[in-house]
Order: structure tokens, then sequence, then C-alpha cells
């Protein structure tokens, strides 16, 4: 809606300064109008709705939970559940899109709600990770059933706090998550094709991410990370290389490339950061090698990827400053160490605007070339 | 009405998911229904954190078991591992420690109660040679206003605890008792 807004600020001027005959504005117009009305503010909106009143109606009750006595709650409870499906089915029967996923998303919300307050009415033993696992399963099913990409979406957060959990409780079944997450994902990358939740790719990709982080962090081995890179250079590769293969392959050729290039990158920080410890020339090393992957991002993949090559600005920019930090920040005063900031900012500002420049350039020459 | 594939599959989770919530009740209401009753003395914990919300912390005289009392092989692992507390009723009514097994035993004497319990694996975890053991009855959730009641009593010494026991040694918190007398019994639903 945004983006159609500017649109027609442009197509005005256009129209204004006689770059285009009032027939072909007309037309423009008229194709921005048949565009993404399914997708925009209103569907933002009603997903954050239905969250706000999920959150009042569980501080509702929270506020009241005293009062009530333990057989009213637990109905209050199951009428969140069977509302928020069957009205949400309801809702879905007729064609609506945006409140049948708000009022599936409060039925969700209503069956972790439910399992921790159960737990604690009826003195339940239990920890934190197993709830958050019961949570994820029924959402997974709820999903799966009801083919709504929202709740794909909801249950890989779930699945977020499930991890995030596992790292705290002192039991056997600890450290379950290292096979168990993997294994979701693979669940999730079916259940996302199956229901073609397309924003749930995001979510998946960034809880992979995540796990990588907690399983080098809470297990202290490396062999995860060696494979993280691989993968994701392989994925970066790929999309650079053979973007035709992997998109035909996955139908998200660009996403996974920009995934992948972020998860080589992630890697390569998490050894900077452990090198930290062990002295300066390693860690010199290993920021040479992020500023030349940033480098390759943008050279092999920055003309079509817009994701890579902002992220490869990014990292660019951060690791420089870092360098020079690490390097002769420790060496200069203050003042010196303003100044050369100051002439290094310069410098990756001159970079990126002629970046910019070849890079439009190549993708306007590679769109005349098809 | 006809009922369309969107309804069906909205009934089915609803059913699906209010099922696992009516089991966690159930597993509740059944340790009350059929389990053993137990009555063991309560001991105050910790003084000055006694009431923490609206739930008393209850210990028992089980809630730390010697470490030469234990029986079979310890497990391995760290983190929370299982340890099976038998107890028997004494003289005054209450249950006393009889013995305890890091395996669930299958020999006890007729009329002992085998409850399963949890104690944490760690180097630090042991001090003055005894394990801390949770049993899932050291909290109890009471309605409001009953805390600081129960608190005071637990001073004196006077406040016993009935706890269902099933067959599998889960325990739950059937009722308070103050001196004999019943003070709080807790519904099944």
């Amino acid at each position: 809606m945004i983006i159609g807004f500017t649109l027609r600020k442009h197509i005005a001027r256009w129209q204004r300064d006689g770059l285009i005959d009032d027939a072909t504005a007309e037309r423009l117009r008229k194709d921005i109008a048949g565009q993404g009305v399914s997708f925009g503010l209103g569907n933002v909106l009603a997903i954050l709705g239905a969250i706000l009143l999920g959150a009042a109606l569980l501080s509702l009750i929270a506020a009241n939970w005293e009062a009530m006595p333990r057989l009213v709650r637990v109905g209050l409870i199951f009428a969140v559940l069977w509302c928020g499906y069957l009205g949400g089915a309801w809702r879905a029967s007729r064609g609506d899109k945006i409140f049948s996923e708000a009022l599936y998303l409060i039925a969700a919300i209503g069956f972790g709600a439910g399992i921790a307050f159960v737990g604690q009415m009826y003195h339940l033993s239990g920890d934190m990770a197993s709830a958050a696992l019961w949570w994820t399963g029924g959402t997974v099913i709820a999903a799966l059933l009801l083919r709504s990409p929202t709740l794909v979406s909801t249950s890989i957060v779930i699945a977020g706090i499930y991890l995030a959990a596992s790292v705290e409780p002192d039991n056997a079944s600890r450290l379950t998550y290292v096979w168990l997450v993997p294994v979701f994902s693979v669940m999730a990358a079916g259940l996302i094709w199956y229901v073609k939740a397309d924003a749930a790719r995001h979510f998946l990709a960034v809880l992979l991410l995540v796990f990588v982080c907690v399983v080098h962090f809470d297990l202290d081995v490396s062999v995860i990370l060696w494979l993280s890179l691989a993968a994701g250079l392989g994925l970066f590769l790929l999309d650079a290389l053979r973007s035709p293969v992997l998109d035909d392959l996955t139908g998200w050729g660009i996403g996974l490339g920009a995934y992948g290039f972020l998860a080589a990158h992630m890697v390569l920080m998490i050894f900077q950061f452990d090198d930290h410890g062990f002295g300066r020339t390693r860690e010199v090393t290993t920021g040479f090698a992020i500023l030349a992957l940033a480098i390759a991002g943008l050279a092999l993949s920055g003309h079509r990827n817009l994701a890579i090559r902002w992220s490869a600005y990014a990292i660019f920019c951060v690791e420089v400053l870092y360098l020079a930090f690490e390097t002769i920040g420790t060496m200069i005063g203050t003042a010196g160490f303003f100044l050369t900031v100051g002439v290094l900012v310069l410098l990756l500002a001159v970079f990126v605007i002629r970046m910019e420049r070849r890079l439009q350039k190549k993708s306007l020459l590679k769109s005349v070339a098809l | 009405m006809k009922i369309n594939r969107f309804l069906l599959a909205g009934i089915v989770v609803a059913l699906l998911q209010s099922g696992v919530l009516y089991a966690m009740v159930e597993k509740h209401a059944t340790v009350l229904r059929h389990g053993t009753r137990i009555t063991l003395a309560t001991e105050p914990v910790d003084p000055r954190d006694l009431l923490r919300g609206e739930y008393v912390r209850l210990g028992y005289g089980i809630s730390s078991v010697g470490t030469d009392k234990v029986t079979g092989n310890k497990p391995e692992t760290t983190g929370l591992i299982d340890i099976y507390v038998t107890v028997k009723e004494g003289a005054d009514g209450r249950w006393n420690f009889a013995s305890a097994s890091w395996q669930k035993r299958t020999d006890i004497a007729a009329g002992d109660v085998q409850l399963h319990g949890r104690t944490l694996n760690h180097s630090y975890a042991v001090t003055n040679d005894v394990y801390a053991v949770q049993y899932g009855v050291e909290r109890y959730y009471l309605p409001e206003g009953w805390g600081q009641t129960v608190e005071k009593m637990q001073g004196e010494h006077a406040v016993d605890a009935v706890i269902a026991v099933s067959k599998t040694g889960d325990a739950q918190i059937s009722a308070l008792k103050y001196n004999g007398r019943l003070l709080y019994q807790e519904p099944a639903y």
C-alpha cells in the first residue's frame, strides 16, 4: 500500500512533466490498484489486533483468576480454544483470509496458556521445555489440519521458545533439543510447502541460525559451525552461480542464498568472537575472510539479490570499523581514532556509492539481455 | 447444516487440544481418586521464604535423604534423576522414611508405599551428606487468604499433609490437616 502510494506520486510527476501520456498514466494507476490488495497494512493490523486481544484476554483472566473456581477457569480456556478454532474455520469457509488467521492465532495462544494454567492449578510437576513441546506439537497439528500459514509461523516461534527453555532446566532430557529441533525443521519445511506459508520461511531460517548459536555456546562444539559454514556457503554459491536450479528446486532461491550468506557470516563472526582471546593475528585473518565474503557477495549476487547486497554493505562496514578499532584503535588517542574512523566512513561511503552504480548498471544489462 | 471441510478441521483441532488439557486435569484427578492415602508431617521451610504469592511451601521428613541410605545403581546423567523412596506408617498414623533406591523396587513390604521423587545430580548438589528430594508436593496453591494462616500453623509443627500416591509413585496433595483436624480438602476437579 505504501509502495503504491509513492508510486502514484511518481506517476503524477511523470504525467505532469510529459514523460508519459495520460493514457499510460491511467493504465499504470489501474495496474497498481489491481496489485497487492490482499496483502498490506490491513493484514498486519488484523494480526496485531489479534495479539493485543489475546494479551488483553490473558491479563483480564489473570486479574480475576483468584475469584473464579478452578473448573470455571478450565471452562474459560476451553471456550477460547473452541471459539478460536471454530470461529476461524467459519471465517475461512467464507473466504476470509485475515480474521480466520487471527482467530486461529488466538486459539493457539490459548492452548499454550491452557497448558501453563492447568499445570499450575492442578499441581502437575513438569518443566517449561516439555510444556513448550506440547504447545508446539498442538500448534503444528492445527496448522496442518487448518492449512493456516499464520499457525505455521506460530509453531516455529513456539519451537524457538522450546529451544530457549531447553537451555534452562536441569534434567536428563535437556539435550533432546539437539536432534529435536533439526527434525522439527524438516517437518516445518514440509508444512511450509504444503500450506504455502511463505512468511514462515523467514521464521524457520532464523530459528536455524539461533539453533546453531545455541548448540555452539551451550555444548562448546565447533563441528556445527563448520557444518553450517559449509551449508551456508553452498546455498550462497548455488544462488549466485546456479540460481535457476535452486529456484526450481525450492522456489525460494533469493531467500535461501541470502540466509546462506548470513549463516556463513554468522559462523565467521563467531569464530572471530572465539578467537578474541587467542590474539590479534587470528582475529585479523578471520576479519579478512569476512571482508572477502562480503565482497564476493556483492560481486556475485549483488546485482540481483537485494538482501545479500544490503547485508553485505552492512557487514563490510561494521567489519572494517571493528578491525580498525581492534588494530590501530588501541594505538592512537581518541582524537586520532575519530579522525581515522571519519576517513574510513567516508571511504566506505564512496565504496558503497560506486558499488551501487555498478550493480544497477549490471542488473539493467541483465534484464535487457533477458 | 452441512458441515464443510474447514469446520470439520476446526472441530478436530479443538477436540485434540482440549483433549490434551483434559488429560492433564484427569491425571491429577486419577491420583486423588485411586491413590493410596498417606499422612506426612510437614516442616517449615526457610522461614523468610515460606509464602510466595498464594502458595505455601511444604517440607517433609523425606525431603532430605541420607546419601548412605540409597541402594541401587546411581544414574550417571547430570541434572534431575529419579529416586524411589519407600515410607512406612508409624504408630501415630504419620508415615516415615523406610528405605530409598535409585531404581523402582518391586519387593516392598505389604502396606508400605513407594514414592517417585527427583533429585539434582551435580557435584555441588549434595550438602551435609543428604540428597534434597522433590516429589511434586512441595508447593501448594491455596485460595486467597489461606496462605498466612497455614504459614502460622506450620510454624507450630502442627500441619500434616495427606498425600495421594498412585501405583507409579506419583504424588498429589489431597488435604492439609491442623492438629488432626481437616484444614483444606483438595477437590478432584
